[in-house]
C-alpha cells in the first residue's frame, strides 16, 4: 500500500512539463518568445506555447503581463513540492 | 488568352458522370414482419397497420453496434442477374471503399442514379453518405458474397432508405471542382492569380507581389550540396509564384526539397509537401527527420515536426515515416512528439533529466507542451487529393501555406495540381519530364471527348478506329454490329469519313459496312449476323428482335470459332437491354471507342515522337498518327488538343512549355497554343535543372545519360572504381512471346539465390537488397509466386522487391535485375520514359535479363538496313534507323562492356 502511494506520489509527464516551462523561467523576467528559445522549442511554436502559459498562469504559478513572464511565489513554492515529490521524499 | 476552366470542369464532370455509370447498388434488405397482419380489422385500419409494420422492418434491418457508434445493416445485391459471376468484383470493390463515403438512396434517387448520372450529382441537398467501416461476407451458392455493410454513422430518415450505393470515390474529382470554384470567386491581383493565369482566367498583368523575392544570402544554404542544387533552392527562395526544378533519377531532389523545407521553417512559413505517390511522400519525410534516439541531428532543428498524413497506415511506406502518420480518426505522433520535446527540454534545462526520470511510467497522459508542439502543424505532407481531408488543410483558407513543394511533378495533371495548390501562395514543383508522365486510362479520358464529339461522328470514328486497330493482313474476325437510331443517316456519314480515309490512305483495310434489315429474307437468319466478318447498322428494335435467336446459337460459347463473334457499338442514350446477358453478343469495350483511341494513341505519340526524332530512330506507335489527324477535323483539334492537355499533360508541362515540332498533325501539333505562354514566360527564369546524379554506379548511368538525356544531364556527381559495381546482360533462350516468361522467372531466381548464399558466406546479409523489375503485371505476378518461399528459406535476408516498370519509380536498390520477357518489343515496351526509369533504379548492379542474342541480331540488321538505305545515290540525307529500343539499349551496354567499363 505504501509501495502504491509513493509510485502516485511521482509526478506526472503533465506535471514534469510544467516544472520545465517554470525552470525555463527561472529566477528572470521572460519574453514569451525568449522562453521559447530557452525551452529549445522553436519561433513556430510561439502561439501554441502561449497557450499553455495561459492556463499555468490561471493556476496561478506563473504572471505574465505585456508579452512577458514571471514566476510567482506560489509557481515557486509548487515547484519544491514537485522537486521533493520526484525524489520520493 | 484561353480560358480552360470550362474544358477542366466539362472533362471533370465527364469523369464523374463515367465513375457513376455502373453503381454498385445494394437494396437494404427488409426483414419480415414478426407480427401476424391483424384480422377481423376494418380495411383501412388493416393497411395502416400493415405500414406501420413496414416502417418498423425497415427500421429494425439497421443494427447500432454497441458503444461503437456504427451501424449495421443486411443488403441484397442482385447475383442473379445484374452483377452475375460478379462476386469477386463486389467484393474488391466493397474492400476497395472501406474508410470511403457510401451514398445513401431513397427509391427515387435510386432510379435517377441509373437513368442520370449528371442530373443525380446535381440533387440539391446531396444524398445522404456515410463512412463504409466494414462489410460481411458469407457463401452463398459456393461463392463469397457481401450480405452486411457496416457505416460509421446512420442516415437522418433511415426509414425512407432503400439503397446504398457504393461508388468510386468521387471525392477526388469533387475537390478537383471545389478548388476551380475557388480560384474563379477571386479578384484579380489576389494572392491566387499565379494560378488564375495558369489556368487562363482574366488576371492583370504585373500584379505588385510577383516581383522577385531577396535571394537568399551565401552561408544560408548548407554546406554539401553541388551548385546545380545551390542554384536551384536559391530559385525556390526568390521566386514570387512558381519555381520549377527538373530533377534527374539520383540527383538528389529530395535533398534539395530538405533543403527549402528547412529554410522555409527557419524563416516562419508554413510548408505543405505533397506528391502523387506515397513513396516519394515517404522518401522526404525520411530525410526531414532524424533517425531515431538522434534528436541533434535533427535537419529542421529545432523541433519542428512533420505530419505525414494518410488515411490508413498501410499507405505509409517507410517504417521512419511511420512515426509522423497522421489519419483523419488517430494520432500516433504523440509518443514521438512527446520523446522529442523531452530531449528539447533536457538539453536545455539541466533540472528536467532528473524531473524526467522521476516521472511516473505509467502515466500515459500528454504534457502541455507536447500537445502545444503537436498543434503545430507547419509541416505537412502527404498525396495531393489525400492531404485535403487532413482538418489543418481541408479547413484552411486559399493562400494560408506559405509554400507547396511538389515532389514527381510530372506525374500530376493540371486538375489534381489545382486541387491542393490552392491552399498555398508560393509553388515549387520538382519533377522530371523525362521519367513517367501523368497516368493515362484511355478510357476515363477518352470520355472526357463525349461532349465534343456528336454521337454520330464518334460511332462512325469507332468503326474505323476499330478495323485499323487490327493486325495488318489478318482479315477482321469479328463483326460488328452497330446499333443507331437512324442507321442509313449513319451509313451515309461513315461512307464520307471512309472516302477521305481513303484518299489519304490507300492501302488502308475498310470494312464493309451495310444496313441490317429484317426485309431482307437472309438476315432473318441469325447466323447470317455473324458468318461474314462485317459491320451491320441496325436501330435498337432490329437488334432486340435479333437477339433471343442469337442467344440461341451461342455464339461466345465456342472460343475457337471466332468468326462467329460480334462486337456491338451502342449510340450514346440508346438503351440496350443487358445484351451481354441476354446473347452472347458483347459490348465493345470503352477503351476501343475511337475517343478512347484517340487519347491512347496521342499519349504515346506525344511521348515517343520527340524521342524518335531527337535520336534519328523509328519506334513503334500504339495508333496510326495518320489516323488520328484524319478523326480530328479541322474545327475539332484545337478542342481536342486543350482536353489532352487538361488530362494528360503534366503541370510541368504547362509551366514550362512544349516542343511540338516533332508533330507533323492537329490536335498535338497545335498544343503549344493551348498553354499558357504569358506565364510560361514570367516562369522561365525559375527553372533550374539539377545535372549530377549520386546514385548510380558510372558504368549503370552512361547509357541512359545518353539516350535520354543528350549527355547534358545526369553526370557523375561522384566517382567509384569499386571493381564489383556495373551493368551486365544475361542471355536466356526463350521463346518469349506472351506477358509472362517461366524461363525468365526461374533463371532470375536461381541468380538472386546465389548472389544471398554469397551475401550469406561472406556475412553480409545487411547488404543483400536486390529488385527485379518487369515491363508486365503478369510476369511480375509470376515472380512473386516463384519468389513466394523467399523468406523461410532466406529468414536473414530482405525480400526481394518485385515490380513492373510503371511502379518503380521514386525507388531505388543497390541491385536491379530487369527481365525483358518478350524476345521482341511491343508498343509498350517501346517508351523511352519507362527504359529511363529502370534504367536508373540500381545504385551498384545492374543485369539485363532476357532474349538478349534476339535483340542484338534485331538492332545489327537494322543497322544494315540503314547503311544500306545510306549509301550515295539512294538516299539523299540519313534514313531513320529502324528498331526497337530495347534493341538500341543492349546495343548500347555491348558498346559500353566492350569500350573498357565494368560489365
Amino acid at each position: 500500500m505504501i509501495a502504491q502511494t509513493q509510485r502516485h506520489s511521482r509526478p506526472t509527464r503533465a506535471e514534469v512539463e510544467k516544472a520545465c516551462l517554470i525552470f525555463g523561467i527561472g529566477k528572470r523576467t521572460l519574453t514569451i518568445d525568449g522562453l521559447v528559445r530557452t525551452l529549445g522549442l522553436h519561433v513556430a511554436h510561439v502561439p501554441a506555447i502561449s497557450n499553455v502559459i495561459e492556463q499555468v498562469a490561471m493556476e496561478g504559478l506563473i504572471e505574465h503581463d505585456a508579452g512577458t513572464v514571471r514566476v510567482t511565489l506560489e509557481g515557486k513554492r509548487w515547484l519544491s513540492t514537485m522537486i521533493r515529490r520526484a525524489k520520493g521524499e | 488568352m484561353e480560358n480552360h476552366v470550362p474544358a477542366i470542369k466539362a472533362s471533370l464532370h465527364a469523369k464523374l458522370e463515367g465513375l457513376l455509370k455502373n453503381p454498385l447498388i445494394a437494396d437494404i434488405e427488409q426483414s419480415a414482419p414478426d407480427k401476424e397482419p391483424p384480422r377481423n380489422v376494418p380495411f383501412l385500419f388493416g393497411i395502416l397497420a400493415n405500414a406501420a409494420n413496414a416502417v418498423d422492418s425497415a427500421q429494425r434491418s439497421w443494427r447500432e453496434e454497441g458503444e461503437s457508434g456504427n451501424w449495421s445493416l443486411r443488403v441484397r445485391i442482385d447475383y442473379d442477374d445484374a452483377w452475375r459471376g460478379c462476386e469477386k468484383e463486389i467484393l474488391q470493390a466493397v474492400k476497395g471503399t472501406i474508410d470511403q463515403r457510401v451514398v445513401f438512396l431513397t427509391d427515387q434517387q435510386r432510379k435517377l442514379l441509373m437513368r442520370a448520372p449528371r442530373e443525380f450529382l446535381g440533387l440539391n441537398p446531396a444524398p445522404e453518405d456515410a463512412t463504409l467501416v466494414s462489410f460481411r461476407r458469407e457463401f452463398i451458392g459456393g461463392s463469397e458474397r457481401v450480405t452486411e455493410l457496416t457505416v460509421a454513422e446512420s442516415p437522418k430518415n433511415r426509414d425512407v432508405i432503400a439503397a446504398v450505393a457504393v461508388v468510386p470515390n468521387l471525392v477526388q474529382i469533387e475537390r478537383q471542382l471545389a478548388a476551380l470554384d475557388v480560384l474563379e470567386a477571386q479578384a484579380p491581383g489576389s494572392i491566387l492569380s499565379p494560378l488564375r493565369m495558369l489556368v487562363g482566367l482574366p488576371e492583370s498583368p504585373l500584379a505588385e507581389h510577383m516581383a522577385p523575392r531577396a535571394p537568399l544570402a551565401l552561408d544560408a544554404i548548407k554546406t554539401g550540396v553541388d551548385e546545380y542544387q545551390r542554384e536551384c533552392i536559391q530559385l525556390s527562395r526568390k521566386t514570387p509564384h512558381f519555381a520549377v526544378i527538373q530533377g534527374p533519377p539520383g540527383a538528389g531532389k529530395t535533398t534539395v526539397i530538405t533543403e527549402i523545407v528547412r529554410l522555409a521553417v527557419e524563416a516562419d512559413e508554413r510548408v505543405l509537401i505533397v506528391s502523387p505517390t506515397h513513396v516519394a511522400v515517404d522518401n522526404v519525410v525520411k530525410k526531414l527527420v532524424p533517425a531515431d534516439g538522434d534528436c541533434g541531428s535533427d535537419p529542421l532543428a529545432p523541433m519542428s515536426l512533420p505530419i505525414r498524413y494518410a488515411s490508413r497506415e498501410t499507405s505509409v511506406s517507410l517504417p521512419e515515416a511511420k512515426p509522423y502518420w497522421v489519419s483523419s480518426k488517430r494520432e500516433n505522433r504523440s509518443s514521438t512528439v512527446a520523446r522529442r520535446v523531452q530531449h528539447c527540454l533536457e538539453n536545455a534545462i539541466p533540472e528536467a533529466r532528473g524531473l524526467f526520470a522521476d516521472e511516473t511510467p505509467t502515466d500515459s497522459t500528454t504534457g502541455g507542451i507536447t500537445a502545444a508542439v503537436m498543434q503545430c502543424e507547419q509541416v505537412v505532407c502527404g498525396t495531393p487529393i489525400g492531404i485535403l481531408s487532413c482538418s489543418s488543410v481541408k479547413d484552411a483558407a486559399p493562400g494560408t501555406f506559405d509554400v507547396l513543394i511538389v515532389d514527381e511533378v510530372s506525374k500530376m495533371t493540371l486538375p489534381e495540381f489545382l486541387a491542393i495548390a490552392v491552399k498555398a501562395k508560393r509553388w515549387v514543383l520538382v519533377g522530371d519530364p523525362e521519367q513517367l508522365p501523368p497516368y493515362s486510362n484511355a478510357e476515363d479520358n477518352g470520355a472526357t471527348l463525349d461532349d465534343v464529339f456528336d454521337s454520330e461522328q464518334e460511332l462512325a470514328a469507332s468503326i474505323l478506329t476499330y478495323h485499323s486497330n487490327r493486325k495488318s493482313g489478318n482479315t477482321p474476325s469479328t463483326s460488328l454490329v452497330v446499333v443507331a437510331r437512324s442507321p442509313q443517316g449513319l451509313l451515309n456519314r461513315f461512307s464520307s469519313l471512309l472516302k477521305s480515309v481513303q484518299s489519304v490512305c490507300p492501302q488502308m483495310l475498310v470494312p464493309r459496312v451495310r444496313v441490317f434489315s429484317n426485309a431482307a429474307g437472309d438476315d432473318r437468319n441469325p447466323a447470317s449476323l455473324t458468318a461474314q466478318p462485317e459491320v451491320l447498322v441496325c436501330s435498337p428494335q432490329e437488334l432486340h428482335s435479333a437477339i433471343p435467336p442469337l442467344a440461341q446459337a451461342g455464339p461466345s460459347s465456342d472460343a475457337t470459332n471466332t468468326s462467329r463473334e460480334a462486337s456491338l457499338l451502342v449510340e450514346r442514350g440508346i438503351g440496350v437491354h443487358r445484351p451481354a446477358f441476354a446473347s452472347g453478343i458483347r459490348l465493345v469495350d470503352e477503351g476501343r471507342r475511337c475517343q478512347a483511341v484517340l487519347f491512347d494513341g496521342m499519349y504515346g505519340e506525344f511521348h515517343t515522337l520527340p524521342w524518335m526524332s531527337a535520336n534519328n530512330q523509328v519506334l513503334k506507335l500504339p495508333c496510326e498518327p495518320k489516323l488520328l489527324g484524319l478523326l480530328v477535323s479541322a474545327g475539332l483539334a484545337a478542342t481536342v488538343a486543350q482536353r489532352f492537355a487538361v488530362n494528360s499533360l503534366s503541370v510541368f508541362d504547362w509551366l514550362t512549355g512544349v516542343q511540338t515540332s516533332a508533330f507533323k498533325a492537329p490536335p498535338l501539333s497545335q498544343l503549344k497554343d493551348r498553354l499558357p505562354s504569358d506565364l510560361i514566360d514570367l516562369v522561365r527564369p525559375f527553372v533550374g535543372r539539377l545535372k549530377k546524379q549520386y546514385r548510380m554506379h558510372p558504368s549503370i548511368s552512361g547509357v541512359p545519360r545518353k539516350l535520354f538525356y543528350g549527355g547534358e544531364a545526369l553526370l557523375d556527381g561522384k566517382s567509384c572504381k569499386d571493381q564489383y559495381c556495373g551493368a551486365g546482360l544475361c542471355q536466356v533462350d526463350s521463346k518469349g512471346d506472351g506477358e509472362a516468361n517461366r524461363e525468365e522467372a526461374e533463371r532470375t531466381f536461381a541468380l538472386v539465390t546465389q548472389m544471398a548464399e554469397a551475401a550469406i558466406s561472406r556475412q553480409r546479409e545487411s547488404d543483400f537488397s536486390v529488385m527485379i523489375i518487369t515491363p508486365y503485371g503478369r510476369h511480375e505476378s509470376l515472380l512473386k509466386e516463384t519468389f513466394a518461399n523467399w523468406k523461410s528459406r532466406f529468414p536473414s535476408l530482405a525480400e526481394p522487391e518485385i515490380c513492373t516498370l510503371d511502379k518503380c519509380q521514386g525507388r531505388e536498390m543497390d541491385n536491379v535485375i530487369i527481365n525483358l520477357v518478350r524476345r521482341s518489343a511491343s508498343a509498350f515496351m517501346d517508351s523511352p520514359k519507362r527504359w529511363n526509369v529502370a534504367l536508373t533504379r540500381a545504385k551498384k548492379g545492374l543485369l539485363i535479363l532476357g532474349n538478349i542474342d534476339a535483340y542484338r541480331k534485331e538492332a545489327r540488321d537494322a543497322r544494315r538496313r540503314a547503311r544500306e538505305g545510306n549509301k550515295p545515290g539512294r538516299q539523299g540525307s540519313q534514313a531513320p534507323v529502324r528498331m526497337s529500343l530495347l534493341a538500341r539499349i543492349i546495343e548500347e551496354y555491348d558498346r559500353q562492356i566492350r569500350g573498357g567499363l565494368p560489365g
